[in-house]
């Protein structure tokens, strides 16, 4: 994907393939910045009926340049799902390269969506908040799909006891495959296992939620974009991570009003005070972190090893130090209140 | 051997003639965000370089005498007597990086065991003590991190 001199003369082709009976001439190929852990590109077409449109080709770097590892079939799974069901704002999946041997890498083609991403939109606003309701209503969106009805490659968890117990034995797993100790990883672990939130329905999360995955569209509005970590998670997931990236990448459009914020999200989805609140979000943020966390950490190890050469690696070595910074923090503010939620709702759950 | 300039300030000097002298000649997007995370990159690598065998050498000290604390309270705990273990048996009179690295992780390992010893136990004056260890731990990564922001997210 990055030889732009072949590429489109190869995109061509794999286009043909797809749409049959038709060809069409790729007038432009260029790669784009953004994506931090896929090989993205951009490429204008003109079909043979004269139509013409922008497509987004999003595909596997090299083996060993990759920060993060996610599994392309089932993201595409995913979103071909989810453009079928047409419920929730995004670019509409429309072809894939299943086994590189057309664009070179596995690789999914999206519909261009023509706008900023969230994040521009936010760092040239006076008023951040404007874009606030469409940001959650967009996640409301996303966590009302109807899981029965998703791709069958998505894992589904036997209990939320279960999903979490996993989620939490994340922790100790990944450090336990690091190249060094990690005791910050280890406590909080520990702690995620001895302060459990009252749990709800499990749900599809995107499991990237932040501004920079989300584009404006000039008539469609917000866009969600980047899926390779969805899952069937807790809700709360999405909103802490939500909460981690945007404090470590402002502007936060949750963190001015976190109450307003969460008002919003329960007004979308029927939920109630009990169980999303501050307490368990800030609890999710942790639980969220991991993953995403673990990717960086583990390529930090795989290059101590001398498996993996790439710059992002590095760069990120400093997001490690923003997530134990916030991971602390957590542990130390959150014990309390999420002791008075689990009485909370013990005791409802008592009267009901 | 040549120690002045010292390595961080050849780090550091290298950094400038990369956002002064080749960052404005580059054209391409793209490769102006590697440009600048390498300007990030390179500012890390100069306050290691300046401070880790310092930083490493004290809080394992740290860290070994909380460990042996909790061992003497919790005796019969065999994940945290193999780590201190695995500490003695370690490089530690070494001040090369990979020696105090390895030593390092080692009384990592060993904070590891006792902090979860403390908490599974509930002790709370233990585990508190862990917690500012921790935070002291991560004190550390931040002044490396300096400022950062993700390059090239927008």
């Amino acid at each position: 994907m990055k030889d732009v001199a072949s590429m489109g003369e190869r995109l061509g082709h794999f286009l043909a393939t797809r749409e049959e009976g038709r060809t069409a001439i790729v007038e432009r190929y260029a790669p784009m910045t953004g994506g931090y852990s896929r090989l993205m590109a951009k490429a204008d077409i003109r079909w043979d009926d004269g139509t013409v449109e922008t497509l987004v080709l999003r595909g596997d770097p090299p083996a060993g340049e990759s920060m993060l590892d996610t599994d392309r079939d089932m993201e595409w799974e995913v979103l071909q799902g989810l453009t079928q069901l047409g419920t929730v704002p995004m670019p509409a999946a429309r072809y894939y390269d299943a086994t590189g041997e057309h664009l070179g890498t596995k690789c999914i083609v999206l519909d261009c969506t023509p706008g900023p991403s969230l994040q521009s939109a936010l760092e040239a606003a006076d008023d951040i908040l404007v874009h606030r309701n469409a940001l959650i209503d967009g996640l409301a969106a996303v966590h009302a799909v109807p899981i029965d009805e998703l791709a069958s490659c998505l894992p589904r968890p036997a209990s939320w006891d279960a999903y979490l117990d996993e989620r939490i034995a994340l922790w100790a797993q990944t450090e336990g495959m690091l190249a060094e100790s990690n005791p910050i990883m280890r406590y909080v672990g520990a702690w995620l296992d001895a302060h459990r939130p009252p749990p709800m329905d499990l749900v599809l999360c995107h499991g990237d939620f932040q501004s920079p995955n989300a584009l404006i569209h000039p008539e469609a509005g917000l866009q969600l974009i980047d899926w390779e970590y969805a899952h069937i998670g807790d809700p709360r997931e999405d909103l802490g991570w939500y909460l981690v990236v945007s404090e470590a990448t402002p502007p936060s459009m949750y963190s001015p009003d976190p109450g307003a914020f969460l008002a919003r999200y329960r007004e979308r989805t029927g939920s109630d005070e009990v169980h999303v609140n501050e307490a368990t979000i800030g609890y999710f943020s942790m639980v969220a972190m991991v993953k995403i966390f673990a990717g960086i950490i583990l390529g930090a190890s795989a290059m101590a090893r001398g498996t993996n050469a790439s710059l992002l690696t590095t760069f990120n070595l400093n997001a490690i130090a923003i997530g134990h910074m916030n991971c602390l923090g957590a542990c130390g503010a959150l014990a309390e209140p999420l002791a008075a939620l689990r009485e909370m709702a013990q005791s409802l759950e008592v009267q009901r | 051997m040549n120690t002045r300039p010292s390595t961080d300030q050849i780090i550091l000097d290298c950094r400038r003639e990369l956002l002064e002298v080749i960052l404005p000649d580059v054209a391409s997007d793209h490769v102006r965000v590697s440009v600048q995370m390498l300007e990030n990159v390179l500012r890390n690598v100069a306050t290691r370089a300046a401070h880790e065998i310092a930083w490493m050498h004290d809080e394992t000290a740290a860290l070994e005498a909380y460990a042996r604390d909790v061992a003497a309270a919790f005796p019969g705990d065999d994940a945290l007597a193999s780590a201190l273990q695995a500490l003695d048996d370690g490089p530690r009179q070494s001040l090369h990086l990979e020696d105090v690295t390895e030593t390092y992780s080692r009384a990592g390992e060993a904070l590891s065991c006792a902090l979860e010893a403390a908490v599974r136990a509930g002790h709370e004056p233990l585990s508190q003590r862990a917690v500012a260890l921790l935070c002291a731990r991560n004190e550390r990564e931040l002044e490396i991190k300096g400022e950062w922001t993700m390059v090239g997210r927008t």
